[in-house]
């Protein structure tokens, strides 16, 4: 029957030298004191020898751990910078579907209802034409009013037709509905001018 | 990968430089020792002050391997020695005394702190004999001069009789060695009954359903790790290959060796005498084939001298009264006559349980167990049918001189005791 036998210390000299590990240094020291009895068992020829051997194996010792130390750190520092890497690899591919908007731009949604349509000229515009038809509304208003109670006759179409031209140009818009009163008052004067003179 | 290349191409560089830096210093070192050759006396000169540094660094904190340690195993009882040399030579009695109880409490304090570490074990068991050795060796007694060289019997204790901590000492020892067995024992002792009992390695044998014990529940191994003859075998290998290691006595390696086979033996015979499926023609040589396993092994050590083997007789012979004819007065006779290790309780129990492995086999008939019984009527001694597997026989330190010239030793500057001073 086979038994195993033990892992030698002997084969620690078989090693590859970037292999050694401190037991291996262990190991051969151990197989060396060995060999060093067998010379002599007294040890006074070896002595000095024996000691520089020491000497000699602990600066071994030293160097095999402080390579392996190093070795130990650089793997670790490789594989935090590879993992470093992926994570930013990972992160870049799928952050391209995102832009970030410049310091003075907006990112309009084409699908929002709400989305901004129009000009800041059309809406202008817009509002220019709006504040001249209420003013013309409220002319027409004020001479219904003025009919309603009998100031203005209706015979005398020709004197209602008050001057109703179009707005003057986009320049002289009354901003406020005050300006638009004060025409009022001016044409409910004129009128009533008129009647005086009957 | 390139950095760690040239990380470690610039490491390389520094190390080559270092290594450069110690050669020069250690060329320098060695040619001023040759300049002037001094003819030292194998002492060590320490203050006071630094005892508990002594302490700390060659007993407390010594790993049990390394360099220095593997190359010269005794070099801590060594040092030691070479300390308590130097405070004998100059006469101070109270740093003397001071430095051997500080050893005496080193020691103890290494080993209750590592009280289940086979290694440390082993190795303080070493060196404390080792020490022992050394005290009586310079002691100046006679009977420990024999074999001394000129050299050495000149540098025996000069003023001191240190005979009463020797005794401490060896008492410590026999604390440690107890030590060192139960944590051994502890360890082997889940392998004795699978690997000499359960486990089959013998091939041709029609395999009955295995009996149970083969997994246990909660326990340390799993299906495919039964222990077999051969976890026993390598486990006291591992343990010989450490004591030889750490320099141990062989004396003393021989005890150990012995207590380890008596708990196998035991072990093994008490749980035959529990279990009547273990009581069979197959066991029998299954056991058989494993003591012979077990002689191999002893041999192999050179170990035979340790009578290691005597201690699994009464296992051997229950195993060959498993074997053999159980029916005629003559089997009887011969009975009585071979199993002169086993008492009657323990061979009638045996004839009892035995078992036969198939139909065609019978079993023991009662007539024949009286038979025997009537035969053994005789004898005296134990009625006991199961062994103390706890005994331990007493350990010895016998006396072993060592040829070490202590003038010749060096401190390894890895041991971190450089405020000695060789003298």
């Amino acid at each position: 029957m086979e038994v195993r036998e033990e892992a030698s210390p002997a084969l620690a000299f078989e090693k590859d030298a970037f292999q050694l590990t401190v037991e291996d240094v262990y190991d051969i020291s151990y197989v060396i004191g060995r060999d060093l009895l067998k010379i002599s068992s007294t040890g006074e020829e070896v002595s000095d020898l024996q000691f520089r051997i020491v000497r000699v194996l602990e600066m071994f010792e030293t160097l095999v751990n402080k390579y392996n130390l190093s070795l130990e750190e650089l793997k670790m520092e490789r594989d935090n910078l590879k993992s470093e890497l992926d994570r930013i690899i990972k992160e870049s591919s799928t952050g391209q579907g995102t832009q970030t908007a410049g310091p003075n731009q907006l990112v309009v949604d084409l699908k929002d209802p709400n989305r901004p349509r129009f000009t800041m000229q059309e809406l202008k515009e817009v509002l220019q034409e709006r504040n001249q038809l209420k003013a013309q509304l409220m002319v027409a208003q004020e001479e219904l009013q003025l009919y309603k109670s009998g100031i203005l006759p209706q015979a005398e179409p020709a004197m209602v037709e008050v001057d109703l031209e179009p707005p003057p140009s986009a320049d002289h818009i009354p901003a406020t509905t005050d300006e638009v009163k004060e025409e009022k008052t001016a044409i409910s004067k004129l009128f009533s001018f008129r009647r005086k003179r009957e | 990968l390139k950095l760690q290349v040239s990380e470690l191409q610039r490491q390389k560089q520094e190390l080559e430089v270092h290594v450069e830096e110690q050669s020069r210093e250690l060329a320098a070192k060695q040619t001023s020792a040759l300049a002037i050759p001094k003819d030292y006396l194998g002492m060590l000169e320490y203050k006071r002050e630094d005892e508990s540094r002594l302490v700390q660094n060659i007993i407390l904190d010594l790993k049990p391997k390394g360099v220095v340690v593997n190359m010269i195993p005794g070099m801590p009882a060594y040092i030691l020695f070479m300390c308590v040399r130097h405070a004998d030579y100059l006469n101070d009695g109270a740093k003397l005394k001071s430095l051997m109880n500080a050893i005496i409490s080193g020691v103890k304090k290494v080993i209750m702190d590592h009280h289940k570490d086979f290694e440390v074990l082993s190795f303080w068991l070493s060196n404390t004999y080792h020490l022992l050795n050394c005290l009586k060796q310079y002691s100046g007694e006679e009977e420990f001069m024999k074999q001394n060289t000129p050299r050495q019997s000149k540098n025996c204790l000069q003023n001191f009789d240190l005979s009463e901590h020797r005794q401490i000492l060896s008492d410590l020892a026999i604390h440690i060695y107890h030590q060192f067995i139960a944590v051994m024992e502890k360890t082997l002792t889940p392998m004795i009954v699978p690997g000499m009992l359960v486990h089959e390695s013998l091939q041709g044998i029609s395999s009955m359903k295995p009996t149970g014990f083969r997994k246990r529940s909660g326990s340390i191994y799993e299906d495919s790790e039964t222990y077999t003859i051969s976890s026993i075998l390598q486990q006291l290998s591992a343990f010989h290959s450490t004591m030889s290691q750490h320099g141990m006595e062989q004396g003393l390696i021989r005890q150990v060796v012995k207590q380890l086979f008596f708990l196998v033996g035991a072990t093994t015979l008490n749980h035959i005498m529990l279990r009547k499926d273990m009581c069979s023609c197959r066991k029998g040589m299954q056991i058989r084939c494993n003591i012979s396993y077990l002689e191999e092994w002893l041999k192999e050590k050179e170990l035979q001298t340790s009578n290691a083997i005597d201690t699994l007789r009464p296992l051997s012979q229950a195993a060959w009264l498993l074997q053999v004819n159980k029916s005629t007065d003559g089997d009887a006779k011969e009975i009585t006559d071979t199993c002169t290790e086993l008492n009657p309780v323990q061979i009638v129990k045996i004839l009892n349980s035995y078992t036969p492995i198939d139909d065609f086999e019978k079993r023991v008939s009662s007539s024949f167990v009286r038979k025997v019984q009537s035969l053994l009527q005789d004898h005296e001694g134990s009625t006991q049918l199961m062994l103390d597997t706890q005994y331990h026989f007493q350990v010895t330190f016998p006396f072993c001189p060592s040829s070490q010239a202590l003038e010749l030793l060096q401190v390894p500057s890895s041991l971190h005791l450089g405020f000695l001073t060789r003298i």
